[in-house]
Formats: structure tokens, C-alpha cells, sequence
């Protein structure tokens, strides 16, 4: 992942807004659609995507739904209740921390 | 273009060979690479192997940090186990293990007594360990080993416990009481996570 301590924090966020978008979504789609969104700045690598993705399933905030394509299986996210509510209040920490940052490295524009 | 069955199964031997033993996670990288290996051919136009090759030479060290999930082991299964423990149906089972427990140490003494319950407690689990294994002997899969490994953390704990606390009624009582609502929940809790694994997973048990 591009700058990836400054990204690391978010990694949960990103997953969980894009899943709030898409309804549902599997694992490769999710590197491809930030990859898509970013104009190729920000790649999710496999090895922080898989790890994140369970993490929320694991704590109830994503649920799964295994299907056959093409001659194999699926993994398929989606938010669960929890995982919709908590969304919510993610992005609007996210938002409070962007704009925060922005009073701090540009102090001009917050004006 | 889309990949062949054999092409399938040539992924899933290269990522078992890789020591991706468990199925649960390795269906997904095996989705993950196909799907990659599948884009890469078309873009590129290039054969299977070829694309799988170059592919694999780019990403191979990060697909495989996926085999070796961040954290303990065990930590977000014992949370959940924790959590599980405290429902109020748990503690009505706790308040019966105790009495009984109780009742029994009262009227047998404590060694005649701890000697059944340990037999108890030891068949229990061989049982319970060898439904386990038959379980997962053609398949592997990460999320019920993980919940397994749960039990084998909670004997560590006691074992050395134990010689200490039958000196006494009281300690005798409140250790096995405790000791049997534990392995009790810790049965129910299995029995839940795997029952509900399964349903959601059926295509992983075929």
C-alpha cells in the first residue's frame, strides 16, 4: 500500500464505505475498485486486505456469503447491521481527522 | 477469458505446496489469483501459465502473508468465547454446576469425587477431540482450529491448578465448579460456532 503508515489506519474504513456503496463484495474487486477510485495511488495489497477482512468478520461487522464461479469458490463481504451502523461513525471520524489535518498543514484553506 | 477446471486445481496445488493447509483460507487466495491470473491473460494475451508465472514472481510473498493472519492465534475466538460465557442462560448452568459440585463433594468426600469427575472430564474430551479430528481430517480449515486451540489454552491454565485446590472444601468446590462450566460452555460454544460456520460455509463442506 502506497505511504502505507499513513493509510494503515484507514485500511477498515475504506473497506467498510465500499461496501456500504457496492452492497457486497469479494476480495480481488476490493483492491481493484480503490486501485479504480485512486487512479492507481493507492493499492491495497493482499497481505493488509485478507488480514482486515477477517478481522471485521471476526468481530461482527462484516458478514459472508460463499458462492460457485467459474469453477470455484467465492468469498463474498458484506456490512451486517453492526457493520452499517459503525460505518457511519467511522467515516465521520475520518472526516473530523481529515479535517483536522488540514487546519494543521494548510491553515490558510480551513478558513 | 476464463480458467479451466485444470487450471483451477494446477493454483491449488501451487498454494498447498506453498503450506496453505488450511482450506478456508486458501480457497479465497486460490479466487484471489485466479481471478488476478484471468485479467492478466486478457490484458496481456498471454497463456495460463505464463500469466500465472509472472503474476505469482510479483506477488507471491504478499498472497502468502495471508497464511499467517496478524495476532494471537486464539485472541478473537477467546473473546468471543469470553462473551459467549457471560450470557445469563451461562450463569443459570453455572449456579447448577456449583450445587452440584457441591452436593456431591459433601457426600462422597473430595478425593472419591475428584477422581469420577476427572475420568468424567478426561472421556469428555477424548471424545469431543476425536469428532474434531474426524471432522477436519480430509479438510483443514482455520476458523474451527483456531476455536479448537481455545481448549488446549484453557487446560494449560488449570492444570497446574489443580493439586493445589483440593486441599480444601472451598477451593475444591469453586476450582471444579468453575473447571466444569468452562469445558461446558466451551462444548456448547464450539457446537454454535461450528453449526453456523457450516451453514454459511456448506460449499466449503462439499
Amino acid at each position: 500500500m502506497k505511504n502505507s503508515q499513513l493509510y494503515k489506519g484507514s485500511l477498515n474504513t475504506i473497506i467498510m464505505k465500499l461496501l456500504e456503496e457496492q452492497g457486497r463484495m469479494y476480495g480481488y474487486e476490493i483492491t481493484q475498485k480503490v486501485k479504480g477510485i485512486t487512479k492507481g495511488e493507492l493499492n491495497i495489497t493482499e497481505g493488509a486486505l485478507y488480514p482486515a477482512l477477517h478481522k471485521l468478520e471476526a468481530e461482527g461487522l462484516l458478514d459472508v456469503e460463499i458462492e460457485k464461479v467459474d469453477n470455484r469458490l467465492r468469498k463474498y463481504y458484506k456490512l451486517t447491521e453492526k457493520g452499517a451502523t459503525e460505518t457511519v461513525n467511522r467515516l465521520a471520524e475520518l472526516e473530523e481527522f481529515i479535517k483536522n489535518m488540514q487546519t494543521i498543514v494548510n491553515p490558510k484553506l480551513s478558513y | 477469458m476464463k480458467l479451466t477446471a485444470e487450471n483451477i486445481q494446477f493454483i491449488d496445488n501451487y498454494l498447498k505446496n506453498s503450506e496453505v493447509i488450511y482450506y478456508d483460507i486458501r480457497m479465497e487466495m486460490l479466487d484471489h489469483v485466479a481471478t488476478a491470473v484471468e485479467q492478466k491473460m486478457e490484458a496481456e494475451n498471454l497463456d495460463f501459465y505464463d500469466a500465472f508465472k509472472s503474476y505469482m514472481v510479483t506477488n507471491k510473498k504478499e498472497i502468502l502473508k495471508g497464511n499467517k493472519e496478524e495476532g494471537l492465534y486464539f485472541k478473537e475466538p477467546l473473546k468471543k468465547f469470553v462473551l459467549f460465557s457471560i450470557q445469563p442462560i451461562q450463569i443459570l448452568l453455572a449456579i447448577g454446576i456449583f450445587s452440584i459440585v457441591y452436593f456431591f463433594s459433601n457426600i462422597y468426600g473430595l478425593n472419591v469425587y475428584s477422581n469420577y469427575l476427572y475420568l468424567f472430564i478426561i472421556i469428555t474430551y477424548l471424545i469431543f477431540g476425536i469428532s474434531h479430528f474426524l471432522l477436519t481430517k480430509r479438510k483443514k480449515f482455520y476458523y474451527i482450529d483456531r476455536n479448537f486451540s481455545i481448549i488446549f489454552l484453557l487446560f494449560q491454565i488449570a492444570n497446574p491448578l489443580h493439586r493445589n485446590a483440593n486441599e480444601n472444601l472451598v477451593t475444591f468446590v469453586v476450582f471444579n465448579s468453575s473447571i466444569l462450566f468452562v469445558f461446558f460452555a466451551f462444548l456448547r460454544f464450539y457446537y454454535l460456532e461450528m453449526k453456523s460456520f457450516k451453514q454459511k460455509n456448506r460449499f466449503l463442506f462439499q
